[in-house]
């Protein structure tokens, strides 16, 4: 009945085929849920229109949140990228790069949830950080980290920073190795330092690392909930509320599904900004 | 500056960051070996005047079913999106149209949106097809979630395979499905196995569904449960450190065993390519 090739295609392709309708149905579905009346444990799915995102944009907590997103993002990609180049660079030319990777990869590959309860009792006032600083004679720098409004959303972002800079260690050391030796070789030639190497060679070299690293760092920075839940809850106060977060709260604790659903989409539309430019690019590097 | 100065500067540089980022590990598991009364009283950077393993047996004992849980949970869910991922991952490296590129390009949106978007829907989805409160609902989800994912890694590795192999076995008769199974699956191993492993510590680790699917302690998973020992006043930190170094124990084993694996299945699975 069906030609052969169209079997074929069928076996290989239908089950993936399927999993993607769904998922992009339930896209459909969530922009639905976050126009409709849907406020408590019963389903309601009666269209209201825009009235949940004329709600969320008169409200102050939807700027608190999208600003420590911001601010996480831009604190979270740049140095994570920067500094993951530095080392990755320091660490494929002592060649010992094995034994570094391990160790920076072991924060990469535990669970975010995890990450957050072991910088708890980091952060913690008896904790090792300030017991260091102490040690150190900087005893005027220790404070209670998470629970001071002021600095708990950097004290978080540096968990993450901590966290993913393996991921851009891996991802820049793969770039570096695929530098042509023979540039490097005619730089150190024309008698160039180590830092004029890093400078003009290295770093226009490894631009393909930035764009793989930069967009997957901010998406992660953009959808981030694990610490914030484990951690703070968003707090004290709003100081480390961010839309991940916002949303949970919302539509799984107060249970204002369509008002969740509106943040939820708010962040799907953001995400676009990033993943489509993203996976246009991995498109053209894979069908090369 | 002499060679030798840089050397020295590289590596006292990295010794020091290295030192700094295994921090937490090393107080986390000093910690966990310090009775109640000592983490109070010592220091925290200084290991325990005497090993005690109670703190580690407590965390167990609240931890034991939320480990298995997830490991009921991780492993089917693995399973099932490394076929459906591994399937359509190698129809995609083996034919360029307008079509596959089409569908390439949806698998990877599909792949990095937040999924906060999928939550509400996802758990319609499971509450109208009766699984909420199950294992099944974990299983369906991450099915879901990370079969894209699964067909994007693994293509990356079939891309590398070159297609003379499979030439010699259509030329045999057999079956497109005979071949995969046959010839390709055995040489793309490697890569399987890099699928396998980030699919199965990504399922392990996630945490915004597995705290939205856990309804009731039975079927409670791992982070959810580590996150519930934090939230429980009454649970000291010495156990809250073992019961997370328990919880952490898999992937690090995974990460120390296989970290060759886990790399270039990181490579690829940021799109990176495998080269």
């Amino acid at each position: 009945m069906f030609s052969d090739e169209f079997r074929e295609k069928l076996i290989f392709l239908a089950p993936i085929l399927f999993v993607i309708s769904i998922l992009y149905v339930m896209i459909g579905i969530s922009i639905y849920v976050s126009m409709s009346d849907w406020r408590s444990y019963q389903i309601s799915l009666n269209f209201v229109g825009l009235r949940n995102y004329e709600a969320l944009f008169s409200n102050p907590r939807f700027y608190t949140a999208l600003k420590n997103n911001i601010i996480w993002i831009i604190l979270f990609m740049g140095p994570t990228s920067i500094l993951g180049l530095v080392i990755a660079y320091i660490m494929v030319s002592t060649g010992k790069e094995m034994i570094f990777r391990t160790i920076f990869l072991l924060p990469t590959a535990i669970s975010m949830t995890v990450a957050g309860t072991l910088w708890v009792w980091m952060y913690a006032e008896n904790g090792a950080i300030n017991t260091l600083l102490k040690a150190l004679n900087l005893g005027f720098l220790a404070r209670p980290w998470i629970s001071d409004p002021s600095i708990a959303l950097y004290a978080l972002i540096f968990v993450t920073i901590w966290q993913y800079l393996g991921f851009a260690i891996i991802i820049f050391e793969a770039a570096i190795k695929g530098i042509d030796p023979s540039l490097i070789e005619a730089a150190q030639i024309d008698g160039a330092s180590s830092f004029q190497i890093f400078w003009d060679v290295i770093v226009p070299q490894v631009r393909h690392g930035f764009l793989v690293a930069v967009p997957l760092l901010a998406l992660s920075a953009l959808k981030i909930f694990d610490i914030v839940y484990v951690a703070t809850r968003g707090g004290p106060g709003l100081a480390t509320d961010v839309l991940g977060y916002f949303m949970w709260e919302t539509a799984f604790w107060q249970r204002f599904m369509a008002d969740g659903a509106a943040i939820a989409t708010i962040i799907f539309a953001i995400s676009l900004g990033i993943v489509i430019p993203y996976a246009l690019i991995a498109l053209r590097r894979w069908f090369r | 500056m002499s060679i030798n100065a840089k050397m020295a500067i590289a590596y006292a540089l990295l010794i020091f960051m290295s030192l700094f980022w295994m921090l937490p590990f090393y107080v986390a598991l000093v910690t966990s070996l310090k009775s109640h009364e000592e983490t109070y009283t010592t220091n925290v950077l200084q290991p325990p005047s005497t090993i005690d393993v109670t703190p580690w047996i407590s965390a167990w004992k609240s931890i034991e079913r939320a480990f298995f849980n997830s490991i009921i949970v991780s492993l089917p869910s693995t399973f099932l999106c490394v076929m459906i991922g591994t399937l359509a991952g190698y129809y995609l490296s083996r034919h360029v149209s307008r079509a596959t590129r089409t569908l390439f390009f949806l698998i990877a949106i599909a792949t990095f949106i937040p999924y906060q978007i999928l939550l509400i829907p996802m758990t319609m989805f499971l509450a109208h097809i009766g699984v909420m409160g199950t294992y099944l609902s974990f299983i369906i989800a991450y099915t879901i979630l990370l079969s894209p994912w699964a067909a994007l890694i693994s293509s990356a590795f079939f891309m590398a395979i070159p297609k003379e192999l499979e030439e010699a076995s259509y030329i045999d008769g057999a079956s497109a499905l005979q071949t995969f199974f046959r010839v390709v699956l055995p040489v793309a191993l490697p890569g399987i196995i890099s699928t396998t492993i980030i699919i199965f510590m990504s399922i392990w680790n996630e945490f915004l569904f597995a705290v939205t699917l856990s309804t009731s302690p039975l079927i409670r998973t791992i982070q959810p449960e580590v996150a519930n020992l934090r939230g429980t006043t009454t649970v000291a930190w010495n156990t809250l450190m073992a019961g997370s170094l328990i919880a952490i124990l898999p992937p690090l084993i995974i990460t120390l065993a296989l970290g060759r694996y886990f790399i270039s299945g990181l490579l690829a699975g940021a799109l990176r390519g495998t080269r």
